[in-house]
């Protein structure tokens, strides 16, 4: 075990690594290069200039890239000079509003998308089977925003039960206490959720009752209950767990949507703004931290399945 | 193939194993056909697709519309005689619109996932076929890129470089062909270790002859299974890509931008802004998944027979 995590993680640590010089590649893309994102389009020369030499950008390729590491080793994101702020200090106020809204999100995604997935399976081919198929395709192929807007329509203009926007706190104690406002957001991200995790979770659980042991198991007297869930329940959830650490690109994608949606003040909303504001240090600096949610992600999944099923080798 | 088989039984082998792989293939081409038939959700999938190519591609033929001025004093009027859809907030006439908006989404979709299946498959069966160092390289460069989410990278080119449909083409495919990669390496680490590319090298074929003749035919199911899902998702990308302002600008049009405008008009009543185009993105992305999942039952031949 300890030497498949110690080769696990040093290949996450390698995709990380690429990942920064991919966003440090794309900061050079930029036209004009940085000080002309930052400073604007009619700055005089000798003000690139300086700028460049404050900046380390007269630097050699290379020497910059072991620069920029070096700044964000010691915690040091970059500067967002729309916002005035450091970015750092930006994603600490708004991170812990995305992993709220995710968190409660996935919560009930899995809450949710279990038990309809393993009663898809049993009603296989019924009626209601195909119309919860149906349904959760529809929710798939849905494109995100609209399905806000509607529930929006429908839950705050026409019912008039609960407000069309997310808590507007700049903090995260904020948005706990708010919580009729974060219905609508939640139930987006959940129901987008549900429709595909239910797919997963009913075609886990098909292949699994298929399985020799669910027969040896009725065989013995174990009761249908007895069999889905202390028997099928474990095994069929497996694929659900690296499915899980996967979905976080659709999840912080999802996130960016919803946020803007219902305006909630997190590192989407974040992300959608300074794509407006061409705010370029701000932008780099959040596709960085949202690629290594995603590494971590996958890290976790692959780890989490070893661990809950012995059978997959350690090497 | 046991190792005291004689030679002298070799090419009666051979002759069976031949015929058995010609019966296979024949079969194989049948049962996608049979599967469409026997799969009522994909064979209608199938229908709406080619009635929706055919709405785009062919309607602008019968049906005449004014997508190139706009025409204020006719704004968002309901549907009427002349406008059976009724205009949107510049005028323009939302039935023609919504056939030339989906040829563009369409083209963009498909295209892209070409571009990136056509790429994806040649990546991932160079690194499963030569494997060792090369292998490691190629696919920790598709994990890097994979683990950026493709919509904040959209935005973020959006950002950067003016958007057209070209680029807009290329950046979808550029993030497209990392699935396709990872899929078609799995394929091809399983299929380079069987006899008959053994063969090959036996033979004195090259890695080319290996991975164009042997190694990407046979995995063509999951390619195309894949391309079929990538069409699906792109034509999504690129609604939401709209919704958050970085569509392609008019006059040209495409659903996502043409859905994200109407729906600033949801509390307007103006149901002809939203609905027809929302119908038609969730019955595309609908119909290639339902065609997607009956191929992967055709191709998938531990589910044959069920």
């Amino acid at each position: 075990m300890t030497r498949y995590l110690v080769k696990r993680i040093g290949q996450a640590v390698v995709v990380v690594v690429m990942v920064s010089f991919l966003t440090f590649c794309l900061l050079h893309l930029l036209p004009g290069g940085a000080a002309r994102a930052v400073l604007g389009v009619h700055t005089s020369l000798s003000a690139i200039r300086a700028f460049n030499i404050a900046n380390g950008y007269n630097r050699p390729f290379f020497s910059q890239y072991i620069l920029y590491i070096n700044h964000i080793l010691h915690g040091n994101l970059g500067y967002s000079y729309k916002l005035n702020e450091q970015v750092s200090t930006l994603l600490s106020m708004d991170l812990p509003k995305s992993a709220y809204l995710s968190g409660l999100a996935l919560f009930f995604t899995v809450v949710i998308a279990i038990p309809l997935g393993i009663y898809q399976a049993v009603r296989r081919n019924k009626p209601d089977d195909y119309a919860l198929t149906s349904l959760s395709f529809v929710g798939y192929s849905m494109p995100t925003f609209w399905l806000g807007l509607l529930l929006i329509a429908f839950f705050s203009v026409y019912l008039k039960w609960l407000p069309p926007t997310a808590p507007q706190t700049p903090t995260v104690g904020g948005s706990i206490s708010d919580p009729k406002a974060m219905v609508l957001p939640v139930m987006t991200l959940t129901i987008v959720g549900v429709a595909s995790f239910s797919r997963y979770m009913r075609s886990s659980a098909i292949e699994n009752l298929a399985q020799d042991y669910i027969r040896t198991a009725r065989a013995k007297g174990v009761t249908k209950r007895g069999v889905l869930f202390g028997h099928m329940l474990r095994n069929a959830v497996l694929p659900i767990v690296t499915l899980l650490g996967l979905s976080v690109p659709a999840l912080l994608s999802g996130n960016l949507i919803t946020e803007s949606v219902f305006n909630y003040p997190g590192v989407g909303l974040l992300f959608w703004t300074s794509t407006q504001s061409r705010d370029y240090p701000t932008l780099l600096a959040l596709t960085l931290v949202v690629a290594v949610f995603t590494v971590m992600g996958n890290l976790i999944a692959d780890i989490a399945y070893r661990i809950v099923d012995r059978r997959v080798s350690y090497v | 193939m046991t190792d005291d088989s004689n030679v002298s039984s070799l090419p009666n082998e051979a002759v069976v194993e031949v015929s058995q792989m010609v019966r296979a293939k024949r079969k194989r081409g049948a049962s996608v056909l049979e599967v469409f038939m026997e799969n009522k959700l994909a064979l209608a999938g199938g229908i709406i697709l080619i009635l929706i190519v055919l709405f785009c591609f062919g309607g602008p033929l019968f049906y005449h519309s004014n997508q190139i001025s706009s025409n204020l004093s006719i704004a968002n009027t309901a549907p009427t005689a002349g406008h059976p859809l009724g205009t949107d907030n510049v005028g323009y006439d939302i039935m023609g619109r919504l056939m030339i908006g989906g040829q563009s989404s369409l083209e963009i979709g498909f295209v892209a996932a070409m571009l990136a299946g056509i790429f994806g498959v040649l990546w991932g069966a160079v690194a499963g076929f030569f494997g060792g160092f090369i292998d490691t390289i190629m696919m920790r460069i598709v994990d890097a890129l994979l683990s950026i989410p493709v919509l904040f990278v959209l935005l973020l080119m959006a950002a950067i470089i003016k958007v057209n449909q070209f680029n807009l083409t290329l950046a979808v495919a550029f993030f497209a062909w990392l699935v396709p990669a990872r899929l078609i390496r799995g394929e091809t680490l399983t299929l380079r270790t069987r006899e008959y590319i053994q063969a090959v090298k036996g033979m004195g074929g090259g890695a080319g002859r290996s991975i164009f003749a042997h190694i990407i035919p046979n995995a063509i199911g999951t390619i195309v299974v894949n391309i079929t899902f990538q069409v699906a998702d792109a034509i999504l990308a690129l609604a939401a890509l709209g919704y958050l302002g970085f569509g392609i600008p008019p006059p040209a049009a495409n659903w996502g931008a043409m859905l994200s405008q109407g729906v600033t008009y949801i509390y307007a009543g103006e149901w002809w802004l939203i609905y027809p185009v929302g119908i038609l993105i969730i019955l595309t992305v609908m119909s290639l998944n339902f065609i997607g999942d009956a191929l992967r039952d055709a191709f998938d031949v531990r589910l044959q027979g069920r």
